[in-house]
């Protein structure tokens, strides 16, 4: 298998809010991008995932544990090194009207790295910004005018044409099509499967809308409370989740067909806060099956043969029907 | 003998326009809307397509000016809400009918307890004395799945989560026994297994009060697992209503039926497993066109469809209207 293009290794992201209190938003998290693939990352507000996508890039320091980039540890690497970190890694911003400067001419932000890295000559930097506008389905004519004249969904394009601009290796998507109404997301979605048919490219796809990640994802990591719970291909979380918290999300979620209307148990309690997060496994509390040693020790995230893994104690490895009250 | 249960809402020919300094903006035309008891109903939509506006109108809860809502009907029970004065429409909206928003910060005062909040509601419209509305708030927050509510009664909304304080933002709404809850995406802010909880939650008090809800939605997944009927807007206009099987079964006009194709597991995905879309944009009101509004991004637009205004028919807004199913799901 070929190396992979992010990883985290154990990393930690801690935020310190003073008064000793710390949000320890990632926790021990090991998970690898590897090249041509699309990796969702799904769970709830506050769990961690954006904070660990934005770690993968360097965005946010690590506390603890390391970032390894194509190959190299890149946890503490500056200059030269960083540069080539955001030279072959992109990011795409949830709020498409947010992450453009409304003052200057899209064109100009779409060329920002081009800038930066001191990529190519003023001609070969517009001719540049021409084919990557047309590329995400824009008119070349629209690098004139600024932010406020587009929808939501012809700004997410320019955010992607922006993060296309350095032809990167790997994208991290921070929840790119959560602010688009539905019929625009769908062509958002269907450009993301393009570029990566075309170019190789893979994606750190982060959402919380799970038919999205089941349609674009080759494999998906599930976090709860800034720790990966479950880890396997696609179509086997889909088709078999085991980790009960798992299991909870996609219950949750309301199946846009008429025919199949959930029963309604729905998961009781919210999200501990991250602050003082629960002892043992940190889904105990709102766990329809937890054990007691499932308030006392902390279940490792555990691989079965075909590599889906789960954190766990009450899922053996091997045992492929999960715990009861599973739905297959 | 049982009648056919009563209307609680009736809404016929509503539209609403906003004063801007290039003239008047119509937003929201000629909506029809009935709800009876103990029915839930779905106005559903992308940005823009003016169902808050519409829901909005309903109660007459938007400021005039600049906005000027008319219609040729607009009855909530046996009021005639377009005619009432302040006094009488404070009356029908703390009363008859419970409003739930998306934000529910903007529904709560952060200055007081939240038991206060759903006691002065009580006082103010049952005239309850102090002790009993503060006895009858606590049950209420139990009632809404508030742990501990005694306790959580004298919290302030700050110190409780988004999806408790929508759940206090319920119980003032249900505090009178109204007839009509009307709910403006009310879990768009919260987790998927919050607004699973919360659902559920409408769902059992609408039973339990025999409650009609209209639900203002963009999520089709809540459509299809909550209500009975769906009223579907587009730039402003009804341009389709069904009971909630038909219109995923076989929905009609080619907006609805984008949509349903559009939602990442509703229907087969199109060729190499890609999604359909819908291409092109939803025109601003300055741009809405006489005719079909959805023409421009319409597969089946002919020249007729940009000829006339095209009327609501048979529950459809189209000339040219899908007969076929939609293919299910696999």
């Amino acid at each position: 298998m070929s190396a992979p293009l992010l990883e985290a290794r154990d990393l930690r992201v801690h935020f310190r809010l003073g008064r000793g209190r710390v949000v320890r938003a990632v926790e021990g998290v090991d998970l690898a991008v590897r090249p041509g693939e699309t990796l969702g990352l799904v769970g709830e507000s506050g769990c961690g995932k954006s904070t660990l996508g934005r770690a993968l890039l360097r965005l946010e320091a690590a506390t603890g544990g390391a970032v390894h980039a194509f190959g190299a540890d890149v946890t503490h690497a500056r200059g030269a090194a960083l540069d080539a970190l955001r030279r072959r890694a992109a990011m795409v911003f949830q709020d498409p009207y947010a992450s453009l400067n409304p003052r200057r001419r899209v064109g100009q932000s779409v060329a920002e790295p081009l800038d930066i890295h001191g990529v190519g000559d003023r001609a070969a930097r517009q001719a540049k910004v021409a084919a990557l506008l047309e590329r995400v389905g824009l008119s070349p004519d629209v690098a004139t005018r600024r932010p406020h004249s587009f929808s939501g969904g012809q700004l997410q394009r320019i955010g992607i044409a922006r993060a296309l601009a350095l032809d990167p290796d790997v994208v991290v998507a921070d929840e790119p099509v959560s602010a688009l109404d539905v019929s625009v997301q769908a062509g958002i979605i269907n450009l993301m499967m393009d570029l990566q048919a075309e170019r190789g490219l893979s994606f750190l796809f982060v959402a919380h809308d799970l038919k999205v990640v089941e349609l674009i994802s080759h494999r998906v990591a599930v976090m709860y409370l800034g720790r990966v719970v479950e880890l396997a291909p696609a179509d086997a979380l889909f088709a078999d989740p085991r980790h009960p918290y798992t299991q909870a999300l996609l219950a949750a979620a309301p199946v846009p067909d008429p025919r199949r209307r959930a029963p309604a148990t729905p998961l009781s309690g919210e999200l501990p806060s991250p602050l003082s997060p629960p002892p043992g496994c940190a889904f105990h509390p709102r766990c329809p099956i937890a054990e007691a040693r499932c308030r006392v020790e902390r279940p490792p995230l555990e691989s079965d043969a075909a590599g889906h893994a789960t954190a766990c104690h009450l899922v053996q490895v091997g045992n492929i029907r999960g715990p009861e009250g599973h739905e297959g | 003998m049982k009648g056919p249960p009563p209307t609680v809402l009736q809404v016929a020919g509503l539209g609403v326009s906003f004063e801007t300094p290039e003239g008047p903006l119509r937003v929201v035309e000629d909506v029809g809307l009935h709800i009876d008891a103990g029915e839930a109903v779905a106005l559903v939509g992308e940005s823009g397509c003016g169902k808050s506006v519409t829901a909005r109108a309903l109660l007459r809860l938007l400021p005039t000016p600049p906005a000027r809502v008319v219609g040729d009907a607009l009855r909530i029970g046996d009021a005639d809400v377009l005619t009432l004065d302040t006094a009488a429409l404070r009356r029908l909206r703390g009363r008859a009918v419970g409003f739930v928003f998306q934000d529910p910060m903007s529904a709560l005062n952060p200055v007081y307890p939240v038991g206060e909040q759903i006691a002065e509601r009580l006082r103010r419209h049952r005239g309850m004395g102090r002790a009993a509305a503060r006895a009858r708030a606590v049950e209420l927050l139990g009632q809404v799945g508030i742990p501990a509510p005694a306790d959580r009664a004298r919290a302030y909304p700050h110190q409780l989560s988004g999806g408790m304080r929508q759940r206090v933002v319920i119980a003032i709404a249900l505090a009178c026994d109204p007839a009509l809850l009307i709910a403006d995406e009310p879990t768009t802010a919260l987790d998927v297994t919050i607004q699973a909880q919360l659902m559920a939650l409408l769902a059992a008090q609408r039973r339990a009060r025999d409650m009609a809800l209209l639900l203002i939605t963009h999520d089709l997944g809540l459509v299809a697992q909550w209500v009975d009927r769906v009223v579907v807007m587009y730039a402003g206009q009804v341009v389709e209503q069904a009971t909630v099987d038909d219109l995923f079964a076989a929905p009609r006009h080619p907006y609805t039926r984008g949509l349903l194709r559009a939602v990442p597991g509703a229907t087969p995905p199109g060729p190499d497993g890609r999604l359909w879309a819908i291409p092109g944009a939803v025109p601003p009101p300055r741009a809405f066109p006489a005719s079909c509004r959805f023409a421009d991004r319409c597969p089946r637009a002919q020249s007729d469809c940009r000829a006339a205004p095209v009327p609501l028919v048979d529950g459809v807004r189209c000339l040219h209207p899908h007969l076929e199913p939609l293919a299910p799901p696999p």
